[in-house]
């Protein structure tokens, strides 16, 4: 019996060593390919169907749907007029070969419906090289504008994978020049430039570093008066509220919040000293992180909250420095030359955003969180204050322009470029704009 | 043998262990050495250890040996041809189908592209030999111009060798092979494949968005059908799903569709995993 269980296992064993090598089922020729040449995924996007909705809120969630899109730098939206066939209905399978002539790689059809006072669309995208449905959502709102930016995420999530970033906001510093006097004054905008709306207008406070809260209903930033430097809370969801924090004496600025939404992590200047602290919004408890008699500042708490990136000339340069959030194991990440500053953790959690400089000359960068693959996307002569979409895919920073001759001062403008540093863009604003922070909030508050 | 195993080990005696010993080491040895010898033979068939990966360096020197080689032979090749009559070259020709060297399969070509300068060249060549029977006293003059027409024929081999090159029709002969893919071949391939596909730009962790497909393509070089190997993670990764999905997207691309294989190659490459990695673009 063991002599026959023994012949079978050899047997088995045997027949297995022969199928492995001498089946030619096995044999597959296998290619790598490790170079491409980067183009936009090319959207056709058909004539809406419309329910009960105005040809002109039609027009609006078109027009806004394709800026937002073609901002991205991922999508390219092909013309209407390469267009063979512009109407489509949700539930018809487009004839794809007259989508390919045109050069599509991918359609997307939409139909808008309006009851009461919300509008209701429904967006069908399809690919068409491939010939198949990738998507049907439903999405909903009050706006056009806010619709619009919905459906435009929609699409780009489902094409690129990606979390999508158009509905969210971006606070900043607008600065407004008249007779000789300039006034700082906090300003809030959609992330495409629209809906732009002053948040202060005090013009005896110099506002400075405006942070908002990762879940978007708060916002801090640095008051600066004649008399002394504060950090001032902003409710959002009711009516922009002001509350200024009790955070001691002292120089204090550059307040961030945690991840949680639970407390504020900024700097602050004792006889020239200067550190990070925290502090807790609901136990109102203060804790200091640093001590050292270097510079510590520009704290930012990583997404999971475990630790923080800051700026500290310990080593006698200003250089990038990362430690627990207790103030435990610090460790320098930046050995770059230059000097660095604002360093910014993305949502990601896998890079870490700064501004060099470097030669008389400003940059902002990306590296990773150890330090490495350092890369510089824009540069210029006063590239500053990086700050993360939500996505973690693209920075907004300001680009302040040397002062030309006979004016008062060089124009200081919103950008924004994304990791790759392929798509450099302009966000217009009115006003001189300093010091951007973008929402992380995915869903934008309709008022 | 039976008894021998089966007998308690007290009971085996010290011959009969070491004789058996001796009898398995040498089974052993046989085997292994059978073994050694037939597996070589069962594996260079089959395509999938041999094609390797060949850099664009390494590429450029085996082309530039492949140039010199070629044209020194595509030379003597047709000095032989001035040198014998020119029936003899037809007939030699005709008996000689199978062309063994690089440097007779370019000659060959070269010859079969331009038959009617071919043609004239030979009742040229009858015309000057007759000449040359008559007018023994110009030997000079025949030297002379035997002398300037090779640099012209030389010239014209040059370029259609370049273009044999450029074309890629004419493999190495120390890379021609019926199974495998020559490096040349796998060159132009990639070349082709690379301009139609758009990689997953500033997507996080490049690293973990390699994406395998499996070919089946016809002989024409169409492909049939393309299947993502890890199908699992296209259901759970939308990352991974987009890059995918621009992979599958660059093999519809019309710019690449045949694709560029030699397809007298088919048993070669008609089930093919095709890798696109973008690891090393645009830093992960």
């Amino acid at each position: 019996m063991r002599g026959l269980v023994s012949r079978l296992l050899f047997l088995c064993a045997s027949l297995l060593w022969l199928g492995g090598v001498l089946s030619p089922a096995a044999a597959q020729l296998r290619i790598d390919i490790h170079d491409g040449v980067f183009r936009p995924i090319r959207l056709a996007v058909t004539d809406i169907v419309r329910e009960r909705a105005g040809h002109t809120t039609a027009n609006l969630v078109r027009s806004v749907l394709e800026s937002d899109l073609t901002r991205s730098g991922l999508v390219e939206i092909v013309e209407r007029d390469a267009l063979i066939q512009t109407t489509l209905s949700l539930n018809e399978t487009p004839p794809f070969a007259v989508f390919r002539i045109a050069g599509a790689d991918a359609l997307a059809s939409l139909s808008l419906h309006k009851k009461g006072r919300v509008l209701t669309a429904t967006l069908q995208i399809w690919d068409v090289a491939l010939e198949r449905p990738l998507a049907r959502e439903t999405l909903s709102a009050r706006s056009p504008r806010v619709l619009a930016h919905k459906v435009a995420d929609a699409i780009y999530s489902r094409l690129t994978g990606e979390e999508g970033y158009f509905n969210s906001r971006i606070l900043y510093v607008s600065e407004r020049v008249r007779k000789k006097r300039r006034w700082k004054r906090l300003e809030m905008m959609d992330a495409d430039g629209a809906n732009k709306r002053a948040l202060t207008r005090s013009r005896r406070v110099l506002v400075l570093n405006p942070r908002f809260s990762p879940d978007g209903s708060k916002a801090v930033y640095t008051a600066l008066t004649r008399e002394q430097s504060s950090i001032r809370l902003i409710d959002l969801t009711r009516k922009n509220r002001e509350q200024i924090l009790p955070l001691g004496k002292g120089l204090v600025y550059a307040a961030r919040f945690s991840p949680d939404n639970r407390s504020i992590v900024y700097a602050q200047s004792l006889s020239g000293n200067s550190e990070i602290f925290t502090y807790n919004l609901q136990t109102r408890r203060k804790r200091r992180l640093t001590v050292h008699p270097s510079i510590d500042t520009s704290p930012s708490l990583s997404p999971d909250g475990g630790y923080v990136v800051f700026v500290s000339d310990r080593s006698g340069t200003p250089q990038i420095y990362v430690m627990t959030r207790r103030g435990t194991h610090v460790q320098r990440v930046s050995f770059d030359k230059g000097s660095f500053s604002t360093p910014v953790w993305s949502p990601r959690g896998d890079r870490i955003a700064f501004t060099r400089q470097l030669y008389g000359r400003f940059g902002v960068g990306v590296m990773r969180t150890d330090g490495s693959n350092l890369r510089i996307l824009a540069e210029g002569f006063r590239v500053e204050g990086p700050s993360w979409s939500p996505n973690g895919r693209v920075l907004v920073f300001f680009n302040k322009q040397p002062t030309p001759k006979g004016a008062q001062m060089g124009r200081s403008r919103l950008m924004t470029v994304d990791v790759t540093g392929r798509f450099l863009q302009e966000l217009s604003t009115p006003h001189n704009a300093y010091d951007p922070s973008w929402s992380h909030a995915q869903e934008q508050q309709e008022e | 043998m039976k008894d021998f195993l089966l007998r308690p080990f007290d009971e085996r005696s010290m011959n009969e262990t070491l004789a058996f010993s001796a009898f398995a080491h040498a089974v052993v040895f046989f085997a292994s050495t059978l073994v050694a010898w037939l597996l070589p033979r069962y594996i260079e068939p089959f395509p999938s250890t041999r094609v390797e990966v060949v850099s664009e360096a390494e590429l450029q020197q085996h082309l530039e040996v492949y140039r010199t080689t070629a044209k020194a032979a595509a030379r003597q090749t047709t000095q032989a041809k001035q040198q014998e009559p020119p029936k003899e070259e037809q007939s030699a020709e005709q008996n000689k189908p199978v062309q063994n060297t690089v440097s007779e399969r370019v000659a060959v070509e070269s010859s079969k592209t331009t038959p009617k300068t071919q043609e004239k060249t030979q009742t040229a060549t009858q015309e000057q030999s007759d000449a040359k029977e008559e007018e023994k006293n110009d030997s000079i003059d025949s030297l002379l111009t035997s002398l300037e027409k090779p640099s012209d024929e030389e010239a014209t081999l040059d370029e259609s060798l370049d273009e044999a090159l450029a074309e890629t029709e004419v493999a190495p002969s120390f890379l021609t092979s019926e199974s495998i893919l020559t490096a040349v071949e796998l060159a132009t391939f990639r070349r082709h494949i690379t301009r139609c596909w758009s990689p997953p730009v500033g997507a996080p962790a490049l690293e973990n968005l390699v994406v395998d497909l499996l070919l089946t393509i016809d002989e024409q070089a169409y492909v049939i059908d393309a299947l993502v190997m890890d199908r699992a993670r296209m259901a759970s990764d939308p990352f991974f799903r987009s890059a995918a999905e621009a992979a599958l997207r660059t093999l519809s691309d019309k710019a690449c569709s045949p694709l560029r294989l030699p397809l007298e190659k088919h048993a070669l490459w008609k089930k093919t995993v095709l890798r696109f990695d973008p690891r090393s673009l645009f830093g992960s």
